[in-house]
């Protein structure tokens, strides 16, 4: 098995050359489906939940009163654990999540590992759905227009992988049965992420036999074109071990490995996942760590984990910040290191520096070249890209311009703030209000205007609850620079929160806010949910409907505990039980 | 990989038809029913709001007496094949009052006129899937749902198969064409042999999807019939020969700007799709709503005025523009897009069937998600224009006065004008009293 920690594969077949091990036995490869759950004594009965009935923060900030609500409108049911607070169910084992079709980078990923770097391969794919800010295709049937780019996907990478297959398979271009066996054994394994069933194979052989006087490369190609379009390859289609255990049954190995894989990597499980699956090793609460290890400590995780933040912070949007309309000075060189800025910063704090949450909020640095040391007016860059910043202007994720670029106004950084920090939701403007932003006059400071702008009654009951979180900002223009005067105005930094749980009170620009945000106990839960979404690719389930309130509690609890490690934080999410259980019918 | 791109020219060539004199050549001969052509439809419909005060045309003694303004004076050569609808509320949207009024919640309104569900998904199918799915013509392609400059947004979408279930907008005219024409470029041995081993994938995927439907729960079901419903549509598609059909040139209008290139490309595939009766339903849209879309090459006059995105504008918030100057830049683009909409409409109307032409006998119909009226995001009286009879089923050139009616009414007569007769309802039905008065 090849350890994790070493630098991503070469997604070439050639340079792995055992990039589809021999797997193990194959003993253990009856699916079981999860609505069909089947009674056995491989139930799961090892682990019990140590949850508590844990007094929820109230989540959500409504009404326009400034008080703290439910909300009406404006998210999905289950769109966020909690609501009133109501006593926490904790069932060991979360509702089945809904058949998910691949995202185009999930799929992008999966291509790229099992035949090496593909141009252009998702051209013409739909935009992929979004859960909250995270992409998870997990709600709407596939479009008839989807269905036709994944066939001609599929096509493309055929014909460019088919001729060499053998060279990729190792198997003798000669030995034409050789070749077929490995295609179903070794191949089928990685696109099906799991070894075909019998009749599965059955289909394929007879597929090659049909072919067969093409010669191989001719039959392959057609196999390979037709895994591409199997519905086992296009969604993450998770079955369960057998059950007796009151509606509650295991994912079997592959469902994990699946889940592991496409949590922790975004891409499909290589082959030592596939052959701890096979093993048995990820039905143990320490081969389930152990592979979990392995992953978090590749790169590939924190290229996961820079993914996560750009989601998560509204960054997928970046691609429509019009930057030469907003400061015609930004060049495209500019622009590249501001929109490259969060990923390479999140890389280095989890490469180089100590990966906890604090620091990705709070670093008095960032990583790009020259360029964006001088938009940021810092001291050139040396070398390696590293830029040490004035720790009283700026700090971490919350200062870089993509993120201000994107949240361009008070109103919008601090509703940011409000509801991808604190998990609070702000209802949107009501029917007929004009959201004009107000038109920037030289003559008043911009606080001042931003206040009038707001103070109807009928807007300030939420402004308040945005606007003097966002006042923070107002040292940042709408790219990010950093700004003494505003007009004839100096800049008045001086923010508030209120309505939280435990970082209320009055502040003094953003790096005494990123220091309130970095320490706060309801932030670190709402990171916690924000990750649960993300490895769960779905809405949580609020209390008292649901389980998922319970596994957001615990992992924050594991979370506190590691002193707010990130890669810790993914550890207790991809081990817990939770993560790996779910609700069947009752048979 | 780059997908083999389509030697059209080579292709064009082959079929000793020279592209620079490419003539749309119509080989549709008239469909069963006695001759009679078929009926089509088109929804198109731009973003951001249309600009009431220039969109709005002045009413003369009668109906049919109304003279045009600035943004519909480019449909000026129609204006007796064509209905202005004023008065024509979202009833829908005011009934369901908790959704706010940015661009993106109610976007499906548009179309759909019900209620907007959970993360701003369509609440049932769109008017032109409906109307797709119910005439059942059986065509290779049930519909066709294009963009230019536009697609999917995450802010939202138009046109709906069904409650949560968005069409995908195809964006790329040159993929349009390989799609829908593109079967034409091989020979025919490479025809068949493609056509055979597509169909063997097709057939285990198949396999597999009836199996996987079996086991999954309830809730997933329906993704997987979906997948399977589409998988039988483009294999009947693939199944049929369209060899007497002569495509467009997908080719044309290389020297304009890419606005105009990409949506005549699109509307010249949308002409001979009809004309080859590949589809008879088309939604169309042009950019997005919210969009960052710039149309400095409106401006040359107004300074830098026309550097900001078109969203910008429609807000009134474009920074240092004076609200005169921006009121001009709304004005501009959409006589820009209406520009755009007199090409389709002269496309359709080159090609003759029988006594008339292709756009006599379809509808089209282009509107926008909001009024637009100081910054406010109105939704009542919005913009509508029809053009093309539906083969008669409409009595054109006039100007409708509803004052305030359900625009759900109007998607009921889209039905009946489209043969679907026995539709009394669409959207939500509390709101939606029938077809509107005084149409045909």
């Amino acid at each position: 098995m090849r350890l994790a920690g070493a630098t991503r594969q070469a997604p070439t077949w050639g340079v792995v050359g055992g990039l589809f091990s021999e797997g193990a036995g194959r003993e253990k490869t009856s699916q079981k489906w999860m609505t069909k759950p089947h009674r056995s004594s491989e139930a799961s009965r090892e682990f019990r939940f140590g949850f508590r009935v844990w007094s929820l923060a109230s989540l959500v900030v409504a009404g326009c009163t400034g008080a703290i609500d439910v909300p009406s409108h404006g998210r999905g049911p289950g769109d966020g654990p909690g609501g009133t607070g109501g006593p926490l169910v904790c069932r060991p084992a979360a509702p089945p999540t809904p058949l998910r079709r691949l995202t185009a980078n999930e799929y992008r990923a999966t291509i790229e590992d099992l035949f090496g770097e593909v141009d252009d391969v998702t051209r013409g794919f739909m935009r992929d759905e979004r859960v909250g800010p995270f992409r998870s295709n997990v709600s709407a049937p596939v479009a008839e227009l989807a269905v036709e780019r994944y066939l001609e996907a599929a096509e493309g990478v055929a014909a460019a992988v088919a001729p060499r297959l053998s060279e990729l398979l190792s198997c003798d271009p000669e030995d034409a049965e050789g070749c077929e066996r490995a295609l179903l054994d070794r191949l089928g394994r990685r696109v099906y992420r799991r070894p075909l069933e019998p009749e599965e194979r059955a289909r394929y052989e007879a597929m090659l036999l049909e072919h067969r006087s093409g010669g191989f490369v001719h039959a392959a190609r057609i196999v390979v074109q037709t895994m591409l379009q199997s519905p086992h390859f296009l969604y993450h289609v998770e079955g369960v071990e057998p059950s007796d255990e009151g509606g509650v049954a295991r994912l079997d190995a592959f469902a994990i490995a699946e889940r592991l894989a496409y949590f922790l990597w975004r891409s499909s499980p290589d082959d030592a996942l596939l052959d701890a699956a096979e093993r048995g090793a990820l039905l143990t609460d320490s081969g389930l760590r152990e592979q979990a290890r392995r992953l978090l400590e590749s790169p590939r995780a924190s290229e996961t984990i820079a993914t996560f933040h750009e989601e998560w912070l509204g960054l997928l949007d970046l691609d429509r910040v019009a930057f030469e309309i907003l400061d015609p000075s930004i060049d495209a060189e500019l622009r590249a290191a501001i929109v490259d800025e969060p990923r390479r910063f999140i890389r280095h704090v989890f490469e180089n520096d100590d990966g906890r949450f604090p620091t990705l909020l709070t670093a008095p640095y960032t990583v790009g070249p020259a360029a964006l040391a001088t938009f940021y007016g810092a001291a050139e860059a040396p070398g390696e890209g590293f830029v040490a910043l004035d720790p009283d202007a700026r700090a971490g994720l919350l200062t870089q311009a993509s993120v201000l670029a994107v949240h361009r106004s008070p109103v919008l950084r601090g509703k940011l703030v409000r509801e991808e920090f604190f998990c609070q939701h702000v209802l949107p403007p009501p029917p007929g209000v004009d959201t004009t932003p107000p038109e920037p006059d030289p003559n008043e400071s911009m606080r001042d205007q931003w206040i009038r702008h707001s103070n109807d009654p009928a807007c300030k009951g939420c402004h308040v609850l945005m606007d003097p979180i966002g006042f923070g900002f107002l040292h940042f223009d709408t790219v990010g620079r950093y700004r003494d005067h505003y007009g004839a105005f100096p800049v008045d930094a001086s923010g508030e929160l209120r309505g939280t749980t435990d970082a209320d009170g009055a502040f003094e620009g953003v790096p005494e806010l990123a220091g309130r945000l970095a320490s706060s106990a309801q932030v670190h839960r709402c990171i916690a949910e924000k990750w649960l979404k993300f490895a769960l690719g779905r809405a949580l389930g609020r209390a008292g409907e649901s389980s998922d309130p319970c596994f957001v509690e615990e992992v924050h609890a594991k979370f506190a505990a590691s002193d707010y490690d990130v890669r810790l934080l993914l550890e207790a999410v991809a081990t817990h039980p939770y993560f790996v259980h779910v609700l069947v019918e009752s048979p | 990989m780059t997908s083999r791109p389509i030697d059209r020219r080579a292709f064009l060539k082959t079929l000793g038809v020279s592209t620079a004199l490419l003539p749309f050549v119509p080989s549709l001969e008239a469909h069963g029913d006695g001759g009679r052509y078929p009926r089509r439809l088109i929804t198109f419909v731009t973003p951001n709001g249309m600009m009431d005060s220039e969109w709005n045309p002045i009413r003369g003694a009668s109906e049919s007496d109304f003279s045009l303004k600035r943004i519909l004076q480019p449909l000026a050569p129609y204006k007796s094949r064509m209905l202005v609808l004023r008065g024509l509320d979202w009833k829908s949207y005011e009934a369901q009052p908790e959704v706010p009024n940015d661009h993106p919640p109610p976007l499906s309104h548009t179309l759909c006129a019900t209620n907007v569900l959970e993360n701003r998904w369509g609440g049932g199918p769109s008017i032109d899937q409906f109307i797709a799915q119910r005439l059942g013509a059986g065509t290779p392609f049930e519909s066709l749902c294009l963009g230019a400059n536009s697609f999917n947004a995450d802010t939202g979408n138009y046109s709906y198969r069904a409650a949560r279930e968005p069409t995908a907008v195809d964006s790329d005219p040159v993929r349009v064409f390989e799609r829908v024409f593109g079967d034409l470029n091989l020979d025919d041995d490479a025809r068949l042999r493609r056509r055979a081993e597509r169909k063997s994938s097709i057939d285990l995927v198949r396999s597999e999807l009836s199996v996987l439907e079996r086991r999954v729960g309830v809730n997933d079901r329906r993704k997987i019939e979906a997948h399977l419903e589409h998988l039988h549509a483009i294999e009947m598609r693939m199944n049929r020969d369209i060899a007497h059909c002569e495509p467009p040139n997908p080719d044309a209008h290389g020297d304009e700007n890419f606005k105009v290139r990409v949506f005549r490309r699109q509307a010249d595939n949308i002409a001979l799709a009809f004309a080859c009766d590949l589809t008879r339903v088309v939604h169309l849209q042009y950019e997005v709503a919210s969009s960052g879309m710039v149309y400095a090459e409106l401006a040359p006059d107004l300074g830098d005025a026309g550097r900001h995105p078109h969203h910008a504008y429609a807000h009134f918030m474009a920074d240092g523009v004076d609200r005169d100057t921006q009121t001009e830049m709304n004005t501009r683009i959409a006589v820009f897009e209406a520009e755009l909409f007199r090409y389709l409409l002269d496309r359709l109307d080159s090609i003759q069937e029988g006594d008339g032409t292709l756009l006599d006998h379809s509808i089209v119909m282009w509107t926008s998600e909001h009024k637009m009226h100081n910054g406010c995001h109105c939704r009542d009286d919005l913009p509508y224009v029809l053009v093309g009879s539906g083969g008669g089923a409409l009595r054109m050139g006039r100007l409708l006065e509803y004052g305030g009616v359900p625009h759900n009414d109007l998607y009921v007569s889209l039905c009946h004008a489209m043969g679907l007769d026995d539709v009394a309802k669409f959207g939500n039905p509390q709101v939606c009293r029938g077809p509107l008065s005084g149409l045909t």
